[in-house]
């Protein structure tokens, strides 16, 4: 990566939150307390800037279960760097979102 | 939660995820939806608050504005055109949703009698010839030609018709008491008796004073009021056949046999005569005949007969052919207030056919899809501002050519704006230049197509050696550079 984008507090919360454990669009809103009209849009910049990506789950788990497919997503390495220097610039954000298992 | 709340809640989400997903661009709506969807399920499984649930959905609209920024669709040529179909269809409608509005754009065809004539000096629906005299009317009704079989006469007066208190100035035509029959307008004898014997006036009222002023109530027959100062009483609606006479009145007063001969003494009082034909009438039924004239007047020696069926084809086309003035108004008056030009040296290089034909294609689209706009735009503008009073038309006339100066404009400049090859806005400024001390450097703004075709020169001020906006092509190694990811 050329330069390394500048992470606001929001789109750290967010990056923070996928690699927290909450994969998914509504997981990341209920650990952020944010609404979805700020998170979905903060994903796809954040994809856009591959700092995470996405992949769709298997139709065949989601028929099993009865509910439609959902799409998850996974921080990527560079998504890691920049979420380190994050975690660097702004400190609580790990007392805000603790880790998945420890939710 | 009622069991009918979910399935209300889940349609009115389902229905806010459909609309927001009509700003994507069609390759991204299906997985976008998709992905919203199955969220929209968790969060409807959650049992959380309707609001909650509703404030989720909105959410998407951001998100889907967020998607389009994006994949830079709102610049394109494509989404340009949708844009505009969508305003043009979205007013359209509403237009033909509002009854007075519809009535201008798709007005009736007339379907009264066919066998109905005016009687004019003229072949011409227009100007005052169709007027004649009463003292005329009453010569030709006694030497009546063979071919029309009744006459009734009416002069247009204006006067102030009082309504629950208030006064309301119109135009009334004092009418021969067959007038109502000759048009087929049902009136009660009984009533009209009764406002003979009270020497009050019948009045039989238009149909669209009708609706204007008394609502449309059926109540209205019998119903006293004055006009002009005289006691009077509505005997009848007449259907709607205005545009049918040779001048549209608001209401008819019936008068008696000596009122007219009355009118007739004086010699300056022109009105109207309609005639019904004969069924074995060698006039056409459609067409302006001449019938030459049996009196012993010092008249012409030939009237014409015009079938009431022409002043109502006139009349329907009256809106065109003021909406088709007003744009030619705009196009004399556009080159004297606007100083764009298509051919200002937008290209240096010579393009290939396919592209000019498209950029035509392009800018000949936006007109089409902005007629419609130009056209019911003014209309509602006017029917939201003065309603149907008089002045509607002015202002209608006024919004029209306003407006297509404006369109005109925005059709021009957009046009400059654009990427000559994939037809995108150029939004993108590769170059703020700043003003040149010596007036020998380029100042102006550089643009570049987010497609890596080319550049746009635009000056801040025309120079005599760069006076106007300059297209530079960049060749295909640069593209490398315009990929995504770069």
């Amino acid at each position: 990566m050329a330069a390394e984008p500048k992470l606001s507090h929001t789109a750290a919360l967010i990056l923070h939150a996928v690699d927290s454990g909450f994969v998914y669009g509504f997981s990341i809103m209920e650990a952020t307390g944010l609404p979805s009209g700020t998170v979905y849009p903060a994903m796809r910049r954040l994809e856009r800037d591959n700092l995470i990506a996405s992949r769709w789950e298997k139709q065949a788990i989601a028929d099993a279960q009865g509910r439609p497919p959902r799409k998850y997503y996974k921080v990527t390495s560079d998504g890691k760097t920049i979420l380190a220097a994050a975690r660097k610039r702004y400190p609580l954000l790990e007392r805000f979102i603790p880790a998945m298992e420890n939710a | 939660m009622t069991p009918h709340r979910p399935a209300l809640l889940k349609f009115a989400c389902g229905l806010l995820l459909r609309v927001a997903g009509l700003l994507l661009p069609e390759r991204d709506r299906r997985e976008w939806r998709a992905e919203w969807r199955a969220e929209l399920h968790y969060v409807l499984g959650r049992c959380v608050s309707h609001w909650a649930c509703l404030a989720f959905a909105v959410g998407a609209i951001p998100d889907a504005f967020c998607i389009r920024r994006h994949a830079r669709v709102s610049r394109t040529a494509t989404r340009c055109l949708e844009g505009l179909a969508g305003c043009a269809a979205l007013i359209v409608a509403v237009a033909l949703l509002l009854p007075a509005v519809r009535q201008q754009i798709l007005p009736p065809r007339w379907q009264g009698p066919a066998d109905l004539v005016a009687i004019s000096f003229t072949p011409s629906v227009l100007g005052s010839g169709t007027q004649v005299s009463a003292g005329q009317y009453l010569a030709w009704s006694t030497h009546l030609h063979p071919s029309l079989s009744r006459t009734a006469f009416y002069m247009p007066v204006s006067g102030t018709a009082e309504l629950n208190g208030r006064g309301e100035t119109w135009s009334v035509g004092r009418a021969t008491e067959n007038l109502p029959a000759l048009l087929h307008i049902t009136v009660r004898e009984s009533l009209l008796l009764q406002c003979r014997r009270a020497a009050v006036t019948p009045l039989v009222l238009s149909r669209s004073v009708w609706l204007r002023d008394f609502g449309g109530k059926t109540n209205v027959i019998g119903r006293p009021m004055r006009f002009a100062g005289r006691p009077a009483t509505i005997v009848a609606v007449a259907p709607a056949m205005d545009s049918a006479l040779p001048m549209q009145m608001d209401a008819w007063s019936l008068e008696t046999g000596e009122a007219i001969a009355a009118i007739a003494a004086h010699r300056f009082t022109y009105g109207y005569m309609l005639a019904q034909r004969t069924p074995v009438s060698s006039i056409a039924d459609r067409g302006i005949a001449r019938i030459d004239l049996i009196s012993d007047d010092d008249t012409p020696a030939y009237l014409y007969v015009i079938p009431l069926s022409r002043f109502a084809d006139y009349r329907r086309k009256l809106p065109e052919l003021d909406f088709l003035l007003s744009l030619f108004m705009s196009c004399l008056m556009l080159p004297a207030l606007l100083s764009i030009s298509l051919r200002t040296g937008l290209v240096t290089e010579r393009l290939s056919l396919r592209m000019r034909t498209r950029g035509w294609f392009f800018l000949f689209a936006k007109i089409a899809l902005l007629v419609p706009l130009l056209y019911c735009g003014p209309l509602l503008i006017a029917y939201v501002l003065a309603g149907g009073s008089a002045s509607a038309q002015t202002i209608q006339t006024f919004v029209t050519i306003a407006a297509a100066l404006l369109s005109a404009w925005w059709c021009l400049e957009d046009q400059r704006q654009r990427c000559p090859h994939c037809l995108c806005k150029l939004t993108s400024p590769a170059r703020v230049g700043e003003r040149s001390r010596s007036f020998l450097g380029f100042s102006g703004m550089e643009f570049v197509c987010a497609q890596g075709h080319g550049l746009l020169h635009v000056p801040d001020y025309p120079t005599s050696w760069f006076a106007s906006q300059r297209w530079l092509s960049l060749d295909s190694s640069w593209r490398v550079l315009f990929q995504p990811g770069h």
